[in-house]
């Protein structure tokens, strides 16, 4: 897996003791997620913020401490958190489709402590 | 009186809720092809769509295969409103996404337009409904799954006129056997529904290929002219352009042409006619 870096179109959120280096992805997924925060940077003048990812040798992210789910699927770099809690309906949608047109999917998390979209790729 | 009140309580649940069919298919989108010009070898294509009132979802995406990759494809307004992309996962496409709610049931689309290089050519498009994101669920995350194919998995899919690259050889026999066989598409797909119309212009285009055959340029030419004021005739051209547009929008079940083989051929046609 490639590290994610943080650019001046998105921000890297969501560093914890346990999973200090969160921000992993195949370089498929790296590429998109720089490709989306680029087009969402040159349309509203705003950063996208990512939160977990993969690890750098991919398996559990072990988000409660207890080795179980949710985040099943960021095992294998093809999985990304965008925070939307500051993000309006248009953006999201722009976020919605754009991801799309790249190849991935996006799946609501919005309902959490922690409102995000899923970004499947 | 309890039936009276369970048939009273049936009455009162949407139909929506008893009959939801695949999330961006609930609606149904009239594609209207409202224009396409040529310059020099630069085509337009401008459509309208018509989300119908009995839809339950807002228009969301509109997706037109673009065979000749687009030139330009401009935001139509309110520009806050639409995105607009060439590229569908490496598909090339004309691809209008509406980020608000701009074309709900019983609304029509801005015009929506794009340019490239090439001809007037028969393509697919979809037409996507408003859905929010599925949550994810446990079920979604183990095992792994695929992303999901909006295009094939949660639009309607049918048939337009896009634009297609120029044919490697652009001599007038070459482009003429191209135009009939958009003729016969045309009656193949219902844009023509009418089988004596469909007939005659078989006729009078197998005519315009024999006289260029024989090498008589100058009366295939006429044919070809005849069959462009025919074709027009019997679209409603000649009774100008807004008696048209609003007879079309009263009539469009009864049109004889469709828009979308009125342009297809009337562009082809005089393409041909000008390299003759």
């Amino acid at each position: 897996m490639v590290a994610l870096v943080e650019s001046a179109h998105d921000s890297l959120i969501g560093y914890r003791d346990e999973h200090p280096d969160n921000h992993w992805g195949t370089p498929a997924m790296v590429v998109a997620l720089g490709a989306l925060a680029d087009s969402f940077y040159a349309r509203y003048s705003k950063r996208l913020e990512y939160n977990d990812m993969s690890l750098q040798l991919g398996g559990v992210l072990d988000l409660n401490r207890d080795w179980k789910p949710p985040h099943d699927e960021h095992r294998v770099g093809t999985s990304a958190d965008l925070r939307t809690f500051s993000r309006n309906a248009r953006e999201l949608r722009f976020v919605q489709r754009s991801w799309e047109l790249r190849g991935g999917s996006v799946l609501d998390e919005t309902d959490l402590d922690q409102p995000h979209y899923h970004l499947r790729f | 009186m309890s039936n009276r009140v369970a048939i009273l309580v049936l009455l009162t649940i949407p139909s929506p809720v008893l009959a939801q069919a695949v999330p961006g298919t609930n609606l149904t989108v009239d594609v209207t092809v409202s224009r396409i010009a040529m310059w020099g070898d630069t085509t337009s294509v401008q459509f309208r769509l018509h989300n119908r009132l009995d839809s339950r979802e807002q228009l969301f995406t509109y997706t037109v295969d673009a065979p000749a990759p687009v030139a330009r494809i401009p935001t139509p307004e309110p520009t806050a409103a639409w995105m607009v992309s060439t590229d569908y996962r490496g598909r090339s496409v004309a691809d209008w996404t509406a980020l608000d709610s701009v074309v709900p049931p019983g609304s029509d689309s801005p015009d929506l337009l794009y340019l490239a290089v090439g001809l007037p050519a028969i393509v697919a498009n979809w037409t996507r409904g408003y859905y929010p994101p599925p949550r994810l669920t446990a079920a979604d995350t183990n095992p792994l799954v695929r992303p999901a194919d909006p295009l094939e998995e949660n639009s309607i899919k049918g048939w337009t006129v896009g634009i297609g690259p120029f044919p490697a050889d652009r001599r007038p026999a070459d482009l003429l056997a191209r135009l009939r066989m958009w003729a016969d598409s045309s009656c193949h797909i219902g844009w023509i529904r009418n089988r004596r119309i469909c007939h005659e212009f078989g006729e009078k285009l197998r005519e315009a290929a024999r006289d260029l055959v024989r090498g008589h340029a100058s009366e295939a030419a006429e044919d070809l002219r005849e069959f462009v004021r025919e074709l027009g005739e019997r679209f409603g051209r000649g009774e100008g352009e807004q008696a048209h547009e609003e007879r079309a929008a009263r009539d469009r079940v009864r049109e004889p042409i469709s828009d979308a083989a009125y342009w297809l051929l009337k562009v082809n046609a005089e393409y041909i006619l000008a390299r003759l």
